[in-house]
């Protein structure tokens, strides 16, 4: 792997977030780099979700801020962040579940699609030629991500296989250059696992940067350049997966906390 | 096969529309003028409330709003002398701007909150005019309101509204009800309405794909306020007396369930909801102390088999047919 480039996309720094009383992260710092695949793990309770709500504006943080190229985004608004470039997927299911999966690819490319509110009132040929264009990129994205025969199904139809994979497309929608995905292999059989990770790679060959919270650590592994590791709340480690792995730190808040259980 | 019952459906819609606008041909009782004016008065209220559902929020406060449209419409023409064709207009203006304080409140909500917090602003407002006797007229309301002016158009004799004859009430609502329905149902095709849909279905994926869903909620509540106005203010110039009571959380009960029993679904519902709970509500004028047990008995039987709505029906029919022609094949 070469050197990572001086300048990160986006930096996080001395993030803190309290739910009332409760912690759910402290102090937490690191950087992304362009191009490359960030591995964020932890065991279950560590913040990795919060992280993310904190990055993408769903929640304010309690200290700290986030700079995306020099440029502070802390405590922007969701559709501000997606303004941006930054674009994330949920864990469970958060998907439009009476509309088919080709209206919600529709919809992702909202950001992108210069119809204006009166020539869609008035349906001009300009607007149905937008619209069109919408349309071919909608499929095109049904395609990048293996949904092409389910367009006609509705989201809440959909198996969870093909949920994930409607996610990550709802994410791709606006385009972003960094994207955030949270835990896109979760309760995923070991063939879709490996068509996910090659999705995912496929997505940062076309030049995205990705973030990834994952639980499937083996998985995680094989595709990411560099991993976080947080742990109730905090940052233990930082590095290459093979430091990760013999990572005495690592292994204790594992394995350890699984022990005493 | 499709494209045929696309033109059948239009044709259809162009025969009921052509037989309404010649009904005063067949009859000119006043008595079904008069159900009729009010029919479509309903329809524009209901259809617009309908609109406003189709973003996901339920607004209590609509009815009220029809109500500020009337009072504002004619407190403009009775204190300032102004025609109704253009108090109308300034009233849906005025009605828009006081709906945007009525919901700034309410939108951090979603809802059975949003539902009741609607509610509470909307009777703020219909206390107001109980409790200011200048300029709203206290719990009698507002009497002698102008008719319509005349419409003067060249060549034929000039349209007067008054006391005398329904007929010219009756066409100028029919229009402002054919007008709003077209302009209601081209928004909810445009790219407004796919936008209220994905802001139903959820406000956290929609804000995701960057769409600012608190902007968007308010726009379309502001359009469905503007249309409240207008039968409002229509509403205010026929009667010529408008009373808080007019407003009454009661009314928007009754607009709620004829949009329930229509089916909110279908842009279609509300108008077959209105049409029929008015038709039962004259054929039950015998017996008008049990009108409200016998719309409850229909929302829960409708709410029960057809979750969907009257509307669904034919659907619902041609399924069940096409059902039994596969088990007997």
């Amino acid at each position: 792997m070469d050197e990572p480039s001086p300048k990160p996309i986006l930096e996080i720094r001395n993030i803190t977030k309290n739910f009332g009383g409760l912690t759910a992260l402290n102090d937490v710092s690191f950087d992304l780099h362009p191009g490359e695949i960030l591995g964020v793990i932890g065991p279950n309770g560590a913040g990795k979700t919060t992280l993310f709500d904190v990055i993408t504006g769903r929640y304010r943080p309690s200290g700290g801020k986030v700079f995306h190229k020099g440029e502070d985004i802390t405590g922007l608004k969701p559709h501000q962040i997606v303004q941006k470039g930054i674009s994330r997927s949920f864990q469970l299911e958060v998907l439009f579940k009476n509309l088919s999966v080709f209206k919600h690819l529709v919809m992702s490319r909202h950001l992108h699609t210069q119809v204006g509110f009166w020539g869609s009132f008035f349906r001009t040929p300009g607007n149905r030629k937008e619209e069109e264009a919408t349309e071919a990129e909608a499929l095109e994205l049904m395609r990048f991500v293996g949904l092409e025969v389910q367009g006609d199904r509705l989201g809440g139809n959909l198996s969870h296989g093909y949920q994930k994979s409607l996610g990550i497309a709802m994410a791709l929608g606006p385009a972003p250059e960094i994207l955030l995905l949270d835990e896109p292999l979760s309760a995923l059989s070991p063939k879709r696992v490996t068509d996910i990770l090659d999705l995912i790679r496929a997505i940062r060959d076309k030049g995205v940067t990705v973030m990834v919270i994952e639980h499937n650590m083996g998985a995680l592994f094989r595709i990411c350049d560099r991993v976080v590791v947080l742990s109730v709340g905090e940052k233990i480690a930082e590095g290459l997966p093979e430091e990760i792995k013999h990572n005495q730190r690592v292994i204790e808040a594992y394995l350890g906390g699984a022990v005493r259980a | 096969m499709k494209r045929r019952n696309l033109l059948g459906k239009k044709v259809g819609i162009a025969a009921v529309i052509v037989a309404f606008g010649l009904l005063p041909v067949f009859t000119q009782s006043p008595y079904w003028m008069h159900v009729f004016i009010l029919m479509w008065i309903y329809i524009i209220v209901t259809a617009s409330l309908r609109f406003t559902i189709t973003m996901g929020e339920w607004s209590f406060a609509h009815v009220p709003l029809m109500g500020m449209g009337g009072y504002a419409s004619a407190l403009l023409a009775m204190k300032l002398g102004l025609s109704f064709w253009v108090a109308l207009p300034l009233a849906v203006l005025i009605t828009a701007f006081i709906a945007v304080f009525v919901y700034l409140p309410c939108l951090p909500t979603t809802g059975t909150f949003f539902f009741f917090a609607s509610y509470a602003f909307g009777e703020v407002m219909r206390l107001c005019w109980v409790r200011f006797k200048n300029p709203f007229g206290g719990p009698a309301g507002l009497l002698f309101i102008p008719a319509p002016g005349p419409i003067r158009i060249p060549g034929i004799p000039a349209i007067e509204f008054g006391p005398l004859s329904k007929i010219p009430y009756y066409y100028t609502v029919f229009v402002f009800m054919l007008l709003s329905l077209l302009i209601l149902y081209r928004l909810e095709q445009s790219r407004l309405g796919r936008i209220a849909e994905a802001v139903k279905e959820s406000n956290l994926l929609a804000q995701f794909v960057g769409i600012r869903v608190w902007r968007y909620k308010m726009v379309i509540l502001l359009i469905g306020s503007a249309f409240a106005a207008i039968g409002g203010s229509l509403y205010a110039h026929y009667t010529t007396l408008i009373m808080p009571v007019d407003f009454y959380w009661g009314l928007g009960i009754y607009i709620i369930i004829y949009t329930v029993v229509g089916g909110t679904r279908h842009f279609g519902g509300p108008i077959v909801g209105v049409f029929l709970f008015v038709l039962l509500r004259e054929l039950l004028r015998p017996i008008v102390m049990y009108v409200p047990l016998v719309y409850g008995l229909i929302l829960a039987g409708t709410l029960v088999f057809l979750p969907e709505g009257l509307i669904s029906l034919p659907e619902k029919i041609s399924a069940w047919a096409m059902k039994k022609k596969i088990a007997a094949a």
